[in-house]
């Protein structure tokens, strides 16, 4: 080893490097800068579909999950990298709305989106690509082997035969765990969604940090039931996974994923046309087969091993008062279940 | 302080030592600098003093997730510490069988994807674990879980670091030892372990600041264990408070200063052992040490193959643990997406820009500081600098780079979204441990060596590329293959730089966890864990071929 040789490796790294530099660039044209936290399929037929209507313009993806890619958002907004967040839990672009870091925006076919599917504000700055809502997964495997019966309601959870079989996220990181917490709050009602907490904590095994991990848990036979949504449940049971997603009948709590255009975008004018085609009948029909609920009411469909009537179970939630209360509901858990290690069985 | 001769030298002792802490400052300090002095802003960007600490000290669980975070972090590293010192010593020292494949064995942690080992892990301890009974009742989910995992992941780090400085010694304080009787035992207390003080403060203090500071391993196997390091994922992605987070960033720099202080006293105490008339050590035979030193390398790398092997072999199943049939479908799989043949190239690419820059800036500072170059304010400069990346999170870091480059006031601005910015962002945070390994080499060089430089007036470059050179070029070749692999596998910070054209491997793993397609995900990860693999087996074999050539270390 060598000066020489050091200079040489040095000169064979730029050599690498400075290629790529170039090549970002002298990018195409027109190119459309997108953050998603969708289901990678979906998100990909879906700028599959945009593409194929809109050739002229070349959609640059960044896929991730839903905080991270809001956290990347407030961080960038001294100079906006991205264009249009394309699908968002609604929650969490409400974060980024109230630094306004949002642009609003009413899309072409905004006034054709089922009602509960758009942001009701004067000056819209989301519109509803799908939804989803808090469920169950439940391995029934490991439920034949000790012989435990499977849960229909979520006051079934609190019973003893499921002491310690149970996992759920921690509404203080996940936004899925969040949801489910304000569909108790709203089923059962303040004082009652708290005291049912209080019951489901003694069966809680642990509060883990991502809203899929508890449905994964359960299909691996790490738990026996994981407080999840059924969307992670139905891919694993794709791959062989022996659960079955149990939506309980009190009703649930659940959320829209949206798109929004970002303030500052560079390239405002194809985000519009991407926010336009985003509300159209068409993308929703490409959703449709990822998921039930879509922005369009009289779409039916049901994907492979998806649970059914998850529309009609849906709660009837005060998004607005929810957003309101959203510290409050996390300090309070914090209080009761986030400071002493929930019991063994 | 060093002095070299010519003008050469001078502009060496004055202008390099301020230009690379401009390169790392620019590349550490500052990014931080603009995240975590957020701890002292209010959200509209006012001062808010001290309130956000004290907003964060009333935050309930505070003072069980600071003891969690000590205690575990103070276990983890007694154990760490305990392992790697007997298997670095048995790879630097013994004359045992199979020194080069121990030494891969004990990288195969930094070669995998963190989600291998957790896989791993839970395939072996998890509710159907293979050897559940061995926790004998204890449940892998919380502080047995953090701790088994976090030595796992640091075990790598104390080897490297400790082997480094072990690697050379003085022959001759072995002679006399022998010439006064000293038994083997007493000369490993008088002559090994003194000589080996420094890498062992060093490697202590970075596995502490390294365990201390990670919220991976506390997400994926803690249970409902809580952390200091978990409430900066909780704040900043679940809350998206950069303020109460930035604190916590604050506060994780704690160890790290205290690790800076006690590194500091090391070196000052560290006596240099190589000296002009050093003699070689050469490795003795010693039949009942070097089987005992075996065995006990043995066990530790099968330990660290039963956990990577077992998710490796998790790949190739259908779905664990209810269908073990195996194939090569998840591998199948990954080839239909053009992507991730993209990403991939992407990951080799900022692996090697990323060894390549790091190994010649962290030999330089290395250099600097072992040897006291330069004012001594700006050794200590360095030295703090170089400290700093260990003790903050890829989260912290990530962040920091987004508010400190993407912002249009900065002249460097036009790295943001660049492969560039990729590398120097990993560069950094892979710092710490590279440089201390070219400190902890050089620094046990006699001073006479550069006494006797001055005195036939070499310059700089001479002695630079007739002494250091030659006598580090093992290390160098470490030092670059820990950047390789590292780059290779971070996702931490790059999770908020990349974009579609500079999407790597790592993050394409990540999103494949997301999309619950675990099989394809951990069948992703043992790819990149075989391109490490390769690249650790070229850097072992030009190590090897090194020491082949220098006669002057074996007599």
């Amino acid at each position: 080893m060598s000066f020489k040789m050091l200079g040489r490796a040095v000169a064979l790294a730029v050599a690498t490097v400075v290629p790529l530099l170039a090549g970002a660039a002298q990018a195409q044209q027109r190119t459309l800068t997108v953050y998603s936290s969708l289901d990678e399929d979906q998100a990909k037929a879906l700028i599959r579909g945009f593409e194929a209507k809109h050739p002229q313009v070349k959609v640059n993806a960044i896929l991730g999950s839903t905080a991270p890619i809001i956290a990347r958002v407030i961080a960038e907004a001294a100079a906006p990298q991205g264009d249009v967040i394309m699908g968002n839990a609604v929650s969490a672009l409400m974060a980024a709305d109230a630094r306004g870091l949002l642009l609003p925006y009413k899309p072409a076919h905004f006034d054709k989106v089922s009602p509960m599917m758009r942001d009701g504000r004067a000056e819209p700055v989301w519109v509803g690509i799908d939804a989803w809502a808090a469920s169950v997964c439940f391995n029934t495997a490991e439920a034949a082997k000790k012989n435990i019966p499977a849960p229909v309601t979520w006051e079934d959870l609190t019973k003893p035969i499921y002491r310690g079989q149970i996992t759920m996220p921690s509404p203080l990181s996940s936004g899925t765990a969040l949801l489910a917490v304000n569909g108790w709050l709203t089923a059962f009602g303040e004082q009652a969604g708290w005291a049912y907490m209080d019951r489901l904590h003694e069966n809680v095994a642990r509060y883990g940090h991502s809203g899929s991990a508890p449905c994964r848990q359960a299909a691996t036979g790490e738990s026996l039931i994981g407080i999840s949504y059924a969307a992670p449940g139905v891919k694993l049971i794709n791959e062989g996974a022996p659960i079955s997603i149990i939506l309980p009948t009190e009703g649930l709590g659940w959320e829209i994923e949206a798109l929004a255009i970002i303030k500052g975008a560079r390239n405002l004018a194809d985000a519009k046309v991407m926010a336009d085609w985003i509300s159209s009948r068409e993308a929703a029909e490409i959703s449709a087969k990822f998921l039930p609920i879509t922005a369009y009411d009289d779409i039916q469909s049901l994907p492979k091993n998806y649970p059914a009537n998850e529309r009609e179970k849906l709660l009837k939630m005060d998004f607005g008062k929810l957003a309101a209360s959203r510290e409050a509901v996390m300090a309070e858990w914090q209080r009761r279940y986030g400071t002493k290690v929930p019991p063994r069985n | 302080m060093a002095r070299f001769a010519g003008v050469g030298g001078r502009v060496l002792g004055h202008a390099l030592p301020g230009l690379l802490l401009l390169v790392l400052a620019a590349g550490t300090v500052l990014p931080l600098a603009a995240l975590l002095g957020r701890a002292f802003l209010d959200r509209n960007g006012g001062f808010a003093g001290m309130a956000n600490f004290v907003r964060y000290a009333t935050e309930p669980g505070l003072a069980v997730a600071a003891w969690n975070s000590v205690w575990l972090s103070a276990q983890t590293t007694v154990i760490t510490i305990v392992l790697a010192y007997p298997y670095a010593y048995a790879l630097a020292r013994s004359a045992m069988p199979g020194r080069v494949a121990f030494r891969l064995a004990a990288m195969l942690p930094l070669l995998a994807p963190s989600l291998l080992p957790a896989f791993g892990m839970i395939y072996l301890f998890g509710q159907q674990g293979a050897l559940r009974s061995w926790l004998m009742g204890a449940e892998l989910y919380g502080p047995v879980g953090i701790v088994l995992a976090s030595v796992f992941h640091a075990l790598p780090h104390a080897v490297l670091l400790l082997a480094a400085g072990l690697a050379a010694g003085d022959g001759r304080l072995y002679e006399a030892a022998q010439a006064l009787r000293a038994g083997p035992w007493r000369r490993f207390m008088t002559v090994t372990l003194p000589s080996s003080r420094y890498a062992l403060v060093s490697a202590t203090s970075v596995v502490f600041v390294l365990v201390f500071t990670d919220f991976g391993v506390p997400t994926v196997v803690g249970g409902s264990t809580n952390v200091l390091a978990t409430d900066i994922y909780k704040l900043v992605i679940g809350r998206f408070d950069f303020e109460l987070g930035a604190v916590v960033g604050v506060l994780l720099l704690a160890p790290a200063v205290l690790a800076y202080g006690i590194d500091a006293l090391a070196r000052r105490t560290q006596r240099a052992s190589l000296s002009g008339r050093s003699v070689p050590i050469a490795a003795v035979r010693m039949p009942v040490r070097d089987t005992a030193l075996f065995l006990f390398c043995a066990a530790v790398a099968a330990a660290i193959l039963g956990v990577i092997g077992m998710a490796a072999w998790g790949s190739l199943v259908r779905f664990w643990p209810y269908n073990l049939t195996l194939g090569l479908h998840n591998y199948a799989r990954l080839l239909e997406d053009a992507d991730e043949f993209r990403a991939v190239a992407n990951s080799v690419v900022l692996a090697a820009g990323t060894a390549a820059v790091g190994t010649a800036m962290a030999a330089l500072t290395g250099w600097l500081v072992a040897r006291r170059v330069g004012a001594g304010w700006a050794q200590g400069a360095i030295q703090a600098v170089a400290m700093l990346p260990v003790a903050v999170p890829g989260l912290v870091l990530g962040l920091g780079y987004v508010f400190f480059f993407n912002n249009p006031a900065n002249p460097l601005h036009g790295l943001q979204g660049t492969m560039a910015l990729l590398v120097v962002c990993t560069v950094a945070h892979f710092y710490t441990v590279p440089h201390l390994m070219a400190v902890g080499g050089l620094v046990r060089l006699d001073r006479e060596i550069d006494l006797a430089a001055q005195a036939l007036r070499a310059g700089p470059a001479s002695v630079g590329r007739r002494v250091y050179l030659p006598y580090l070029a093992p290390v160098l070749v470490e030092m670059f293959g820990y950047f390789f692999v590292n780059a290779m596998t971070t996702v931490s910070a790059l999770i908020f730089l990349f974009n579609a054209q500079t999407r790597v491997a790592a993050i394409a793993v990540v999103n494949l966890v997301e999309g619950s397609r675990f099989g394809q995900a951990a069948a992703f990860a043992v790819v990149l864990m075989v391109l490490s693999l390769v690249a650790t087996g070229v850097q072992l074999a030009v190590r090897a071929a090194i020491l082949r050539r220098q006669r002057w270390r074996v007599r």
